[in-house]
């Protein structure tokens, strides 16, 4: 295929949160294909490989060890004042 | 008019603390070569009122340090408080920002000069400079050709002579390839060494600034007073603040460098790879052991590029609503949909548009195993395969480009052409290296990386190869 269809690139774009003109769709049906192309040569690739790297960064995510014992979602509602199933409850005010 | 900013630094600052000359004549020397060479268009927003105001007062100071008062150009995704940052785009061509970036900080602290924010490509989008709202950058040594990108218009300020030094940002090549097609050194530091506060993101996890300037000492001069660690960028690394200049003019301790035979690869121009040779066997007059090694998977980056750098981009570009800020149609939309995506259809060029399309659809539903979730596989294990060369190898080297500046608009309609520009800068990126561009022929540069961190051993090579063939600047 040498080109996308249009409701393709309306799907993409829709993705994306842009509005395309027929000019746009008809121009990025072959563009967004020639990118394509290049990207699905990665799935020709054979790698028996678990691990994956998000950032180079060597820091250590703190916020990662933090998950399990802090963002315990019903040890938080049990403590709430005011409950709904799984939410909290809050005031809502309004200003005029 | 003067020409003191083409003196190197180190007699510029000496003549600044003899009071032979004042900042005040730097900066009139700077406004009067934009003046001269606005055809270039390699600024976007003049800071003019604000450094003749500041070099004023710092005519009333002490020099206290050796970047005191020198002008600086910054490229215009680098956050600058009530300096107008358009990123080169419609979408913010009114934006103010409240604070300064960490780097600007930084600068500021050292009295250097803020003169302007320099074009780019759109978002940092491109290779060319011609994605750029305010319109293409000229190449100074020969006008009908692309000065490289994204960080154009800071190269061109550089080697249109306009500044001595500019920092630019690098996501896939965008500090090395401009300052190989101007002739430049391009510094890209580790991912980590300088906090990117205040950067506008584009792919955050491989975005990094760094330094463009005319020569290896001056580059590491500036590098010095930009790294560190940073409370307000959680990658920003708590390595140990060294002098990058430590090295320079030092004996080195081993002399092993690896060449991948991708660096050598058929689609590089044949000029570029003969003056790159001849650097290989200067090196090899030296004492160096030079070694061709097989880096598996990095032919495979510019696909993986296109999937995490754009699957970033479409997320980080996501805020760009015209809700809170930024640029608001004038047309009737339907509803808050509507609004949000005729603002960005009207804001956004098409090589943004692109990305945000391809990022989001690598990104959605089970595209993100396909080709999301491999490509970090396969990016964590070129790292490992560079880390394990880097491990018997003190550096690596190759070309920076595989062509020389083409022709303004030559290329515009291709939708791939700026990521094959990019095809030996990106693998760097990926792993997160520091690497350094240095000319080593006109419109000719080569890459310079070694291990994380290792910056002073890379500006001790460079300017060893520098100081031995004769600087091109010099």
């Amino acid at each position: 295929m040498k080109e996308l269809d249009e409701k393709d690139v309306i799907y993409v774009a829709n993705l994306g949160k842009l509005n395309l003109d027929s000019a746009d769709i008809n121009k990025y049906k072959y563009q967004l294909k020639q990118i394509l192309n290049e990207i699905e040569k990665i799935k020709n690739l054979d790698i028996q490989y678990e691990e994956i790297m998000f950032s180079p960064s060597l820091n250590k995510n703190v916020f990662s060890n933090l998950k399990d014992e802090v963002f315990d979602t019903k040890k938080i509602i049990s403590n709430a004042k005011n409950k709904t199933e799984n939410y909290i409850e809050v005031r809502w005010e309004k200003n005029d | 008019m003067t020409n003191y900013l083409e003196l190197p630094l180190l007699e510029i600052n000496k003549k600044l603390k003899n009071k032979e000359i004042k900042v005040i004549d730097l900066v009139n020397e700077c406004f009067y070569k934009i003046e001269k060479n606005k055809d270039l268009n390699c600024f976007i927003t003049l800071n003019k009122e604000e450094a003749i105001k500041q070099a004023l007062y710092l005519d009333n100071k002490e020099v206290d340090n050796i970047l005191f008062g020198i002008p600086i150009s910054i490229k215009d995704n680098i956050v600058t408080k009530d300096l107008k940052t358009t990123c080169a785009s419609l979408m913010l061509k009114d934006f103010i920002p409240t604070y300064d970036a960490t780097v600007i900080t930084k600068i500021k602290e050292k009295n250097m000069v803020i003169i302007g924010k320099t074009n780019m490509d759109e978002f940092a989008m491109g290779s060319s400079n011609e994605t750029s709202y305010f319109g293409s950058v000229l190449n100074p040594f020969d006008k009908t050709k692309v000065p490289g990108g994204s960080s154009g218009g800071s190269a061109v300020s550089v080697s249109s002579k306009i500044v001595p030094f500019s920092l630019g940002s690098d996501t896939g090549g965008s500090i090395r390839q401009p300052s190989a097609f101007n002739n430049l050194v391009g510094m890209k530091p580790t991912y980590g060494r300088i906090s990117r506060y205040g950067l506008v993101s584009f792919a955050s996890s491989l975005d990094q600034i760094g330094v463009i300037s005319r020569n290896v000492y001056e580059n590491a001069l500036l590098l010095n007073v930009l790294v560190g660690n940073d409370e307000n960028d959680l990658t920003s690394s708590n390595k140990e603040v060294i002098d990058f200049t430590r090295l320079i003019n030092k004996d080195f301790e081993n002399k092993k460098i690896a060449i991948p035979s991708f660096y050598v690869n058929e689609a590089i121009d044949k000029k570029i790879l003969d003056k790159f040779y001849e650097i290989i066997e200067f090196l090899k007059s030296k004492g160096f052991i030079v070694e061709f090694v097989d880096i598996e998977y990095i032919e495979n980056s510019v696909s993986l590029y296109q999937i995490i750098a754009l699957a970033e981009a479409s997320s980080n570009l996501a805020r760009y609503d015209g809700i809170r800020y930024g640029y608001q149609t004038n047309k009737e939309t339907k509803d808050l949909d509507d609004f949000y995506k005729t603002n960005r259809q009207e804001a956004f060029g098409d090589e943004v548009k692109r990305r945000i399309m391809i990022g989001s659809y690598v990104l959605s539903s089970e595209n993100v195993d396909v080709y999301y979730y491999k490509a970090l596989n396969i990016r964590k294990k070129i790292t490992e395969n560079f880390e394990k060369t880097l491990k018997e190898y003190d550096f690596i080297i190759g070309p920076t480009t595989t062509t020389f500046p083409y022709n303004l608009g030559e290329k515009q309609d291709d939708a791939i052409k700026s990521f094959f520009d990019d095809l030996l800068t990106i693998p760097i990126n990926m792993a997160g290296l520091p690497s350094l561009n240095l000319p080593i022929g006109h419109f000719i540069g080569m890459q310079i990386i070694s291990s994380k961190f290792n910056e002073d051993k890379i500006y001790q090579l460079a300017h060893f190869i520098e100081s031995n063939r004769g600087g091109i600047n010099e």
